[in-house]
């Protein structure tokens, strides 16, 4: 069922592909580059939110009012705070784009666990960060957003007091708490671009840059989106801490189980994302029954044989991973074609997708992918071609 | 028949635009009316984005020029 579901959006996505193709060139399809654009709004993003950081006032007096500073007094003020504020949601469109992209193409399976998993996290963490954003400006909507996160918080069994407290930085709202919100609004986004590099790593050639039309159109959407008396960013009212608020204006992008607290209590929206994520995470290995090529799954990370090893650096070239580094070698090697080398190869294992090029590329049987043994497949080879029928 | 013509009536319509938006970027600042400059600011690069999707479908600019013969 699951399978067929998987193969029913990966026709509708191909069948999308192609009709966007008719109106962009190929190369500038913008299904194609999900992921640059997410990196480009991150970009904008890190870019508006330090020109932000010179204006803001981290307490619990000044915060309001340093941002009512800058969206009506300061020129163009407002158009900063807006580019912030649609760029996030314009990230937040383009994750979710991309990963149900690479969901529905299959492209999260093997040795692309690893950008997943690391996708997953930056999805998580954009949330937060997103939600950290609201708290900051210190209006009607951010007392009343961070009221429903202390609840889901205390509604932890356990942890919930101590994590109450460790955010609030004392038993109740006050000044202590902005701080920590701006500590983790901006440490908690560079430590994006750490989790960037993990999602990077084991990938050829990402596209982390979309082409120039795109760049320019959604930039300048932004900022237009930042000037319309409609969509123009305002100061809302005063929080009033003690006062509830009864309603305040929602982001569906960033605020959706905020909302949803009006309906269920909040241990169940709480436990109600942890399993979502949960099964985030889990989608790379839920087909695992999927039999892959060769009975093998994983391959295990390349190995080298080191008495075979010439120091050649044929899989250093070959590697489309720069899995392969070339490092002196300490001691002669075992065959006569190896006795008077150099270098000795040694595998990354961070970078090493398992993919076997380097066993192809050297001929001197140094490499080996541990699971998937060169003498294994040129058996299960002979087998293949034995079984097949003979023809005239 | 050839869209060609199509591309570049759109070309020259965005760059008229283009030089009108310009125009009001340079009233925002004159007035002090941000909102008025950031918008044309916006628009203007959303312009600027169109124009070169359309030179790129007209073949003048990108890698593959063949594509828009």
């Amino acid at each position: 069922m699951y399978r067929r579901a998987l193969t029913w959006l990966l026709r509708q996505t191909l069948k999308l592909d192609v009709s966007i193709n008719r109106v962009y060139p190929t190369d500038w399809n913008p299904l194609y580059y999900t992921g640059g654009l997410s990196h480009f709004f991150l970009f904008v993003l890190v870019l508006s939110g330090i020109l932000l950081l010179f204006y803001y006032v981290a307490s619990l007096d000044g915060a309001y009012a340093s941002v009512r500073y800058l969206t009506e007094q300061v020129p163009y003020g407002f158009i900063l705070r807006g580019i912030h504020r649609y760029a996030a949601d314009g990230f937040i469109i383009a994750v979710l784009l991309h990963l149900l992209r690479n969901w529905f193409t299959d492209r999260y399976l093997f040795s692309r666990d690893g950008p997943w998993i690391s996708g997953m996290f930056l999805l998580i963490l954009g949330g937060f960060i997103g939600v950290n954003g609201y708290q900051m400006v210190w209006d009607q909507r951010a007392q009343a957003i961070t009221e429903i996160f202390v609840a889901i918080l205390q509604s932890i069994p356990l942890a919930g007091a101590a994590l109450v407290r460790l955010f609030l930085g004392s038993e109740g709202i006050s000044g202590a708490m902005l701080p920590r919100v701006l500590f983790l609004h901006v440490g908690t986004a560079s430590f994006l671009y750490m989790l960037l590099w993990w999602h990077y790593v084991r990938i050829r050639h990402p596209k982390i840059w979309p082409p120039a039309t795109w760049v320019l159109a959604l930039l300048g959407l932004v900022i237009l989106l930042s000037a319309l008396p409609g969509t123009r960013p305002t100061a809302g009212a005063a929080a009033q801490p003690g006062v509830p608020v009864t309603s305040y204006p929602l982001d569906v992008f960033f605020l959706l189980p905020f909302w949803l607290v009006n309906y269920l209590p909040p241990i169940v929206v709480g436990v109600g994302l942890t399993v979502l994520l949960l099964l985030g995470y889990v989608i790379p290995y839920l087909r695992r029954e999927e039999e892959p090529q060769m009975g093998v799954r994983h391959a295990g990370i390349a190995q080298v044989i080191d008495g075979n090893c010439t120091g050649c650096e044929l899989c250093y070239y070959d590697c489309p991973y720069d899995a392969i580094v070339m490092v002196p070698s300490p001691h002669p090697g075992l065959t006569k074609a190896a006795a008077n080398r150099k270098l000795l190869a040694a595998v990354m294992d961070s970078r090493c997708v398992e993919c076997g090029i380097c066993i192809g590329a050297c001929p001197f049987e140094a490499l080996e992918l541990p699971k998937f043994l060169e003498a294994d497949l040129t058996r299960r080879i002979a087998e293949a071609i034995q079984a097949q029928p003979a023809t005239a | 028949m050839s869209s060609r013509p199509l591309y570049l009536l759109a070309v020259m319509a965005l760059a008229g635009g283009s030089l009108l938006l310009a125009a009001l970027i340079l009233l925002g600042e004159l007035r002090d009316d941000y909102a008025l400059g950031g918008g044309a600011l916006g628009a203007i690069l959303v312009a600027y984005g169109l124009i070169i999707l359309c030179l790129r479908k007209l073949g003048l600019i990108g890698p593959r020029r063949a594509e828009g013969k």
